[in-house]
């Protein structure tokens, strides 16, 4: 809400040299946040642009559109002028800059110097101003007049510079949405007086019940509804002070009648609504009523739109059906125009969930509906409609007809809230003396039913504050409400920082957070860079990694409301994310990427009574790129499967997890080239070569290794506690192995078969080739074979002796040939 | 040759080699030859048992003095060599500026090193690190937070829904904060609570420098008896030194979410300046860095979940990591955090 510091005078009496930076602090810190403060006129030198008077106005010799003006600026002579403003006029005050001012171009909206010069052969030196060359708006339409008592001479900043506000109320806060609502605030927090408008004005003629009456059919959507009658109005501009006002606030001035509706909305904060009473169906007999929408029913409202309504629209309706969206918009049959005569003033509190639904329906949100549905206090209505009939009669012309229709089921009764000395004290952790605690109550509007402290203050045992709550304060309804009030006021920066003293609650094992924080740990030992990608993507993408009909049967989870294209699905993988964000580097220009992300993927369950997606916590990685030579620079070599599950060794092996790599197919990943990840048998896992396919997809030439750990399947598989065995005292004989088998016998086949002598204490491959003399289907592998006793020295003889058992059984299980 | 004659021809052979400096090779090979088992001199002496006993005297001296003068003739070779050969490496220095051999260097992102950072702290606290949903139920982002449908204060956080039915509704959503987690947690567990809830949220929000519509959160939550505003304070402060550094103060204010009364917004005083630089970087001349919401837990929700909220009281707060990620290192726009360059990722 922008906030006129003019305009709050009016309101609270603030000292003349106010500092504004502190108000806006103390506002802050106590009440609501001041966004931002703008100086109005800040930029208007104080000697060039000050407040003329037009003397005399002339036809301008050489063109039609334009006039001479001399004009009284408070200097030894007046100054003529050339003027192109059809609204200007003989013995208007009006806003004057002599040569030299800075004012905006009011053609190419940048700031320039004001220069003497000669328009159609008339010399012409110094302005008359419209909002836009003063930067207040962008009207340049006509020149700004200023009420008959603006001191001519007088610096234009004095006259109309202002200091805006931008407060941002908080949503609980529906006092706060109007002027009044501020002043209190301020009045409460920094001191000053209150003086709220006045709002009598003479009535005349017949009773405003003989022209309308009211029905209201739900009184739960419709607390009150006031309506008064002004005749006799004149539709027209309002007049400057009002439409300055507006401005200041970020409205723009329509016409007198809803300038006034919005002027009241703004200094009061109740939306009001005129209609146009002789537009009325005349068969109503002047009744309105407010009620829902029936089946089929549609209202052409004021923006041209026709609407057709749902079932809980709240409506005002006159005997043909449908004349406004209640609290939200007017109807465009009795809109007020130009012609209109009588005004039927509608001041009404409606239900601030039907407000809000209507008006998120139908978008149109606006400054009254933001107002009706933080929920506005009935009382406001009456306020409201006496202030604005008012202004009406005022602005307007006209006579308002005697006293109101006001139908007001329920009266409000103002709510007593009581909260003990010692629930405030424990609530805020700090004693606000009794004395103080009642101060800021009452300043707050608070009627203090009850005090009696405690017994330290001087008051009884029981100590209890019993508060009636002010009318327009609607947010406060229980005893923390009222500690709110008091420690808000008395100020935060008196609270001490106190530690907790109460036991530390039982530590709550979180296994899958140790893990994922684990492994990250050690794939970033492993070198790996950790990423963090979006959770949304598209259908598109996902299709370059998921295969079609998977997808069709997954059906990942689709945003109902999406402000961006790539922003779609939440993803049930992250494969994509780590190919774009690999495909992204190289294309920068990277030599080498290796990364990976811990996240979730979101698999949506849709049967069985769930009704939450499964969230499956993964860490997903990715190799591409050369190695590196002994000075960083790329080598020729490209990393490979091997440097991946290297990578991987490395990480899993530092959480002790024994894994087998299986030989595994899989979509996107190129045949041949794929492990299936394996604990204790149960697969956790997948590494491979991204297939040639899945790349172009993502637009990258050159192989990637991508590999994918489902936490919750490796976490049965962690060990509870490392196993370990004490070494040997004796020494071990280390003698090599080759022999020649099928393509087909992998290594880890043998090692396995090697392992398994109780001499053994390890097996490595150190060479595998294919090719040269060997036949073709057949290779050979090499490994170095570590034997050892835990009871004595082994000799060359006892190894020789095992290492032929080893062989014989490699024959038996692989057809294996020892290489000579 | 008789045994004197040897003795000389190996006194000779010795003279030239150790004139004209050899090989190490060489040495060890005549040394072997002279000293080893079989070697010439060994040989000799072996065999004085078998001369004339006045030949076996002359020899077996001069035999021994041979050997004596030879071994300490090599000794001090050996060592001229040592001494000559450390002389030449170290005139030939390395040039320790050289770059070392690479090996490849991962990080954690610095998102993750800063929610890590701020778990630690609040686990010294006692605080227990619990993780909820990504996607969540409008009852516990909203509902049970006290932010019923057509409540204006569901302004504050613009939603993700997704397109789900549920029992004729739509009720999922992307988790716009990690406060469902409050409610998840007091469902689940009996005061005394500690816990820190960290996680994803997601806001239906257009994208700026300071914005983004994927974040990360920490929420707090502690409930037990007489917990108070000036506890959130303590608490808070804590966190703050051991953040952001020990002189650290934070600055509490008014604020309001549904689900918190008092509601407070929760600053610390810059670390980059006094408070008086309005070219600051970090603060900007305010002084302060907003950097959570919180307040006491809503009487209401603790009743609703069972407990007497008369006897319990209890404080929760909500921080966003990329904002204090931000402020840690000086991160001008927040969407450099996802755009997973790995430029900008070695800086961490
Ligand atoms: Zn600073």
């Amino acid at each position: 809400m922008l906030v006129s510091l003019k305009w709050l005078r009016d309101y609270v009496s603030l000292p003349a040299d106010l500092d504004i930076y502190d108000l806006a602090h103390r506002l802050t810190m106590a009440s609501a946040e001041v966004d931002g403060i703008h100086r109005v006129g800040g930029e208007w030198d104080r000697a060039l642009v000050v407040v003329g008077h037009v003397l005399d106005v002339q036809p301008h010799p050489n063109a039609d559109r334009l006039r001479l003006a001399t004009v009284d600026f408070g200097g030894d002579a007046p100054q003529q002028v050339v003027c192109g403003a059809p609204n200007l006029a003989v013995g208007q005050h009006i806003a004057f800059a002599r040569e030299g001012a800075k004012v905006i171009d009011g053609h190419s909206g940048k700031p320039s110097v004001l220069k003497k010069g000669v328009i159609r052969g008339i010399e012409s030196s110094g302005m008359v101003l419209s909002e836009m060359e003063l930067g207040l708006s962008q009207n340049h339409e006509g020149i700004i007049v200023l009420p008959a008592d603006a001191p001519v001479g007088t610096p234009l900043v004095d006259y109309l510079g202002d200091v805006i506000l931008d407060v941002h109320v908080w949503p609980n806060r529906a006092d706060m949405m109007s002027m009044t609502g501020v002043a209190r605030e301020v009045a409460a927090i920094v001191g000053g007086t209150l003086s709220m408008p006045d709002s009598a004005y003479r009535e005349s003629g017949g009773a405003a019940s003989e022209a309308v009456t009211v029905r209201i059919d739900d009184p739960a959507l419709c607390a009150r509804y006031i309506a008064t009658v002004i005749e006799g109005v004149t539709v027209g501009p309002s007049p400057e002070w009002l439409q300055a006002r507006l401005r200041a606030a970020g409205m723009r001035p329509i016409n007198n009648v809803v300038d006034v509706t919005n002027y009241v909305m703004l200094e009061l904060g109740q939306p009001l609504h005129a209609f146009d009473l002789d537009k009325v169906a005349p068969s109503s007999k002047g009744e309105v009523g407010v009620r829902t929408a029936k089946p089929g029913e549609t209202l052409r409202t004021l923006d041209g739109v026709e609407r057709t309504l749902t079932a809980d629209t709240l409506l005002i309706t006159d005997a043909s059906g449908p004349i406004a969206l209640a609290g939200v918009m007017g109807g465009e049959a009795t809109e007020v125009t130009a012609d209109t005569k009588r005004i039927l003033l509608e001041s009404a509190r409606f239900d601030p969930v039907s407000i809000r639904r209507t008006g998120t329906r139908l978008a149109l949100r606006s400054e009254a509906s933001a107002r009706f549905e933080r929920g506005l206090s009935p009382e406001l209505a009456l306020a409201a409609s006496q202030r604005a009939t008012q202004l009406l009669v005022e602005v307007a012309g006209g006579t308002a007809r005697v006293g109101r229709v006001d139908a007001y089921p329920a009266p409000h009764v103002a709510p007593e809230v009581s909260i003990t000395r010692a629930r405030l004290d424990t609530v805020i952790g700090f004693h606000v003396p009794t004395s103080e605690v009642e101060a800021i109550l009452t300043t707050l509007g608070f009627d203090l039913v009850r005090s009696d402290g405690d017994l330290a203050d001087g008051g009884s045992a029981g100590g209890l504050f019993v508060a009636r709550v002010p009318w327009w304060r609607t947010d406060i309804s229980i005893p923390d409400d009222l500690a709110e009030e008091v420690v808000r006021l008395a100020g935060f920066d008196r609270l001490p920082a106190t530690g907790m003293v109460g036991a530390i609650p039982a530590w709550e094992p979180a296994p899958i957070l140790d893990l994922r924080n684990r492994l990250s740990d050690a794939l970033v030992a492993a070198g790996l860079q950790e990423i963090i990608s979006y959770s949304l993507t598209t259908t598109e993408v996902l299709e370059r990694v998921i295969p079609r009909e998977d997808l069709a049967v997954i059906r990942p989870l689709r945003l109902k409301n999406t402000q961006s294209a790539d922003r779609e699905l939440m993803r049930p993988t992250l494969r994509h994310s780590l190919l774009e964000t690999v495909a992204r580097n190289l294309n920068a220009g990277a030599e080498q990427v290796a990364i990976f992300e811990a996240a979730r993927a979101f698999i949506p369950v849709r049967d069985g009574g769930h009704v939450l997606p499964e969230e499956h916590e993964q860490v997903t990685g990715a190799l591409a790129g050369f190695e590196v030579d002994r000075w960083g620079r790329p080598t020729t070599r490209r990393l490979d499967f091997f440097d991946a599950k290297g990578a991987l060794e490395v990480a899993l092996g530092a959480l002790g997890v024994t894994t087998a790599y299986v030989s595994h197919e899989e979509y996107g990943l190129l045949p041949g080239h794929v492990a299936r990840l394996e604990a204790g048998g149960d697969a956790f896992g997948i590494l491979g070569e991204v297939h040639p396919d899945t790349l172009d997809a993502f637009g990258i030439d050159a192989p990637v290794l991508l590999f994918e750990i489902d936490l919750a399947r490796l976490l049965p598989h962690l060990p509870k506690r490392r196993a370990t065995r004490s070494l040997s005292r004796f020494p071990a004989v280390t003698q090599d192995l080759a022999v020649v088998v099928d393509d087909s016998v992998t290594a880890g086949a043998l090692r396995a078969i090697i392992e398994q002598s109780s001499l053994v204490v390890s097996a490595s491959v150190f060479d595998v080739f294919k090719g040269g003399r060997l036949p073709a289907g057949k290779k050979s592998v090499a490994l170095s074979i570590r034997y050892q006793a835990a009871d004595r020295t082994l000799t060359s003889d006892d190894a020789n002796k095992e290492q032929a058992r080893i062989l014989k059984r490699l024959e038996r299980e692989f057809g294996a040939e020892q290489r000579t | 040759m008789n045994a004197i004659e040897q003795i000389a021809a190996i006194e000779a052979e010795a003279r030239a080699l150790l004139a004209a400096p050899a090989s190490e090779a060489v040495l060890v090979t005549w040394q072997n030859g002279v000293f080893g088992k079989n070697g010439r001199l060994t040989v000799i002496l072996r065999g004085l048992g078998t001369l004339p006993p006045e030949e076996r005297k002359s020899v077996g001296a001069a035999a021994n003095v041979l050997k004596l003068s030879l071994e300490a003739a090599l000794a001090r070779l050996r060592e001229s060599q040592k001494a000559a050969s450390l002389a030449a490496s170290a005139a030939d220095a390395l040039d320790v500026t050289l770059p070392g051999r690479p090996l490849r260097r991962g990080r954690l992102h610095p998102v993750t090193q800063v929610r890590r950072e701020i778990l630690d702290i609040f686990a010294r606290l006692g605080f227990a690190t619990v993780e909820g949903p990504e996607v969540e139920l409008d009852e516990y982002n909203f509902g049970r937070l006290r932010i019923p449908e057509h409540h204006p204060a569901r302004d504050m956080w613009d939603t993700f829904w997704l397109d789900e039915e549920v029992d004729g509704r739509q009720p999922l959503l992307l988790r716009t904060h990690t406060s469902p987690m409050q409610i998840r947690h007091i469902d689940t567990h009996e005061p005394p609570i500690r816990v820190a809830v960290p996680g994803r949220c997601y806001r239906y929000e257009a994208t700026d420098a300071t914005h983004e519509w994927m974040l990360e959160q920490v929420e707090l939550l502690a409930i037990d008896e007489g917990l108070s505003l000036a506890n959130l304070k303590g608490t808070l402060q804590e966190f703050a030194r051991q953040m952001f550094g020990p002189e650290r103060r934070v600055l509490m204010r008014n604020s309001y979410f549904p689900f918190v009364e008092p509601g407070v917004e929760l600053a610390v005083d810059c670390f980059a300046c006094p408070g008086d630089n309005p070219a600051c970087p970090v603060c900007r001349g305010a002084g302060w860095l907003e950097i959570m919401g919180a307040g006491m837990v809503h009487p209401e929700i603790i009743a609703a979940a069972g407990y007497d909220p008369a006897r319990y009281t209890g404080f929760a707060a909500g921080m966003g990591v990329e904002r204090i990620t931000m402020l840690k290192f000086g991160i001008t726009d927040i969407r450099d955090l996802h755009a997973n360059d790995l430029r900008f990722l070695s800086q961490f």
